[in-house]
């Protein structure tokens, strides 16, 4: 609706510097947020000096909008470089316990609620330790903390390859080292999503955490992650 | 013109009430709707100045319209556990529909339906955890003739009620039927929200010197997307969105030109693989939705 003043004088009033500083004060109130009742919408008006140009942060590939935040980054192998998500490589000896996938994460400056919507790809390889178990990977989706952040419905599980199960249907397949019964599984192409609203401004990171389990380590040799933050 | 002119008081001439509410009212005229690009000038719109985006998950319609989510929370999973959907099942496709605690088995947008315009974009997301375990009560579970076989899983949606029975499969995609001749999949506009679960298949193993047969580890996560723009011209209404499964399927083996292929329920002649007993174990199922503003 239009700005209705809170005071009008009539004819007598004594004029008091509280209401004028009120309706001034509700005046500029009223212009910080106009409403879209304000506006005109029988014809176009806006031209291209009246929008907010999008700002973007070419180093860690980010771009700012009045509409929202979009960004996300990706590593391959002519990068030379990888990351582990196993319990030893990433200082986590407990099976049960979750650690941080390094170089997944995004920080995201939030400054008004927002639907988050998160993507990651990765390439991995997986190694045995010899244990005679097939062992597994198991790569989530977290908001802020690897542990308590994880979001069980974005799991996603690499599992060696059983051979024991596998002889039931081969008989006498013999690439297996006798020492080892199982091998894991050599690569994996996945991926996975996650959606949610974030309702508080601030700060947040979100990115990948892992748990493994007999596995000497799983490697990421390719991988990448992107999100989409919507405003409006 | 809807620019506020709002002159100054005069320095000796004695304000009076009209002069005074002016300072407001010359406002109050100008926001009831005649705000235009004379105000805003130079400057530019920031995100302060928008009253929409303070909405508790930032969903205003601008460029993001709605949002959605579904979990199955399906939980138990592992050898002969998950829900089984078995090869020539009835009605097909069947409905990946088990759900676990509180589990949801579609996106339902029933009551407060989706309003799809021109250029708007549809983005589908889903995520599903199998355990094939090919065939119960038979010994030799895998037959070497079934090597290539897989199922099918496809997104359906329902446009047409809101009681969510007419789902049908999503643009670009086929409801895939179980012909005799086999359903084609030339164009490419008919797979666009299909996902391929492998069977089994085969492989060459070093060791035995031979071609082996493979089917899936326990808990194996498969995922697809699917993405939709409307072009054409007025407003359709979406209630709902669920995934399909039928199968087994294979490559059709029966004559088709070099720039088709096609898939088919079952071979007629010679029946070469043995479908019965087999079953597709599903466990966890997510699926995210997103309806943007294109246009």
């Amino acid at each position: 609706m239009a700005f209705v003043p809170p005071k009008t004088w009539v004819d007598g009033d004594v004029v008091l510097a509280s209401d004028t500083q009120g309706s001034v004060d509700d005046l500029r109130a009223y212009m910080a947020q106009l409403e879209a009742s304000a506006v005109r919408s029988d014809k176009a008006w806006i031209e291209t000096n009246h929008i907010m140009r999008g700002y973007y942060e070419p180093i860690i590939n980010r771009a700012h909008f009045i509409s929202g935040v979009f960004g996300g980054h990706v590593h391959t192998y002519p990068a030379g470089m990888f990351t582990y998500t196993s319990h030893y490589t990433g200082g986590v000896l407990g099976s049960s316990a979750r650690a941080h996938v390094p170089k997944t994460t995004v920080d995201i400056e939030v400054s008004r609620p927002m639907t988050l919507f998160f993507q990651w790809w990765a390439f991995p390889f997986m190694r045995p330790d010899g244990d005679g178990s097939a062992g597994s990977t198991n790569i989530y989706i977290y908001l802020d903390d690897p542990e308590t952040g994880s979001q069980s419905s974005s799991r996603k599980k690499f599992i060696g390859l059983d051979i024991t199960a596998a002889t039931s249907l081969v008989t006498g397949e013999l690439e297996v080292p006798s020492d080892v019964s199982k091998r894991p599984l050599q690569s994996y192409m996945a991926g996975g999503f996650h959606l949610r609203t974030i309702t508080s401004p601030g700060t947040y990171s979100m990115g990948l955490s892992t748990m493994t389990d007999s596995i000497a380590k799983t490697q990421l040799v390719a991988w990448g992650v992107s999100f989409e933050g919507f405003y409006l | 013109m809807s620019r506020i002119l709002n002159s100054s008081f005069v320095r000796g001439v004695t304000v009076d009430s009209v002069a005074l509410n002016e300072k407001f009212v010359d406002v109050a005229s100008v926001t009831a709707g005649n705000i235009d690009g004379d105000n805003v000038r130079h400057g530019a719109v920031d995100q302060q100045a928008i009253l929409d985006g303070t909405t508790a998950n930032g969903v205003n319609g601008y460029v993001l319209k709605s949002a959605a989510t579904m979990d199955n929370k399906a939980s138990t999973f592992g050898a002969g556990a998950g829900v089984a959907y078995p090869h020539n099942a009835s009605p097909s496709p069947a409905h990946l529909s088990h759900t676990g605690a509180g589990g949801a088995d579609k996106i339902d947008l029933s009551s407060s339906p989706l309003t799809l315009g021109r250029l708007d974009i549809l983005r589908v997301y889903w995520d599903v955890r199998i355990n094939d375990s090919a065939n119960t009560g038979v010994s030799n579970d895998m037959l070497p003739a079934q090597t290539g076989a897989f199922w099918l899983v496809w997104l359906q949606w329902d446009i047409t009620s809101a009681s969510l029975v007419n789902f049908e499969a999503v643009p670009g995609t086929t409801d895939f039927a179980r012909t005799g001749g086999g359903e084609s999949v030339e164009a490419s506009n008919t797979t666009q929200g299909l996902m391929i679960v492998p069977h089994c298949w085969r492989e060459y193993s070093i060791g035995s010197g031979s071609a082996v047969y493979r089917k899936l580890n326990l808990d194996t996560s498969f995922r697809q997307a699917w993405y939709h723009r409307r072009t054409t011209l007025g407003d359709i209404t979406v209630y709902g969105f669920r995934l399909v499964i039928d199968g087994v399927y294979k490559s059709t083996t029966l004559a088709i030109s070099l720039d088709a292929s096609k898939v088919e329920f079952d071979e007629p002649s010679p029946a070469n693989w043995t479908n019965a007993g087999d079953y597709v174990y599903f466990g966890r199922i997510t699926m995210q939705m997103l309806h943007m503003a294109g246009g």
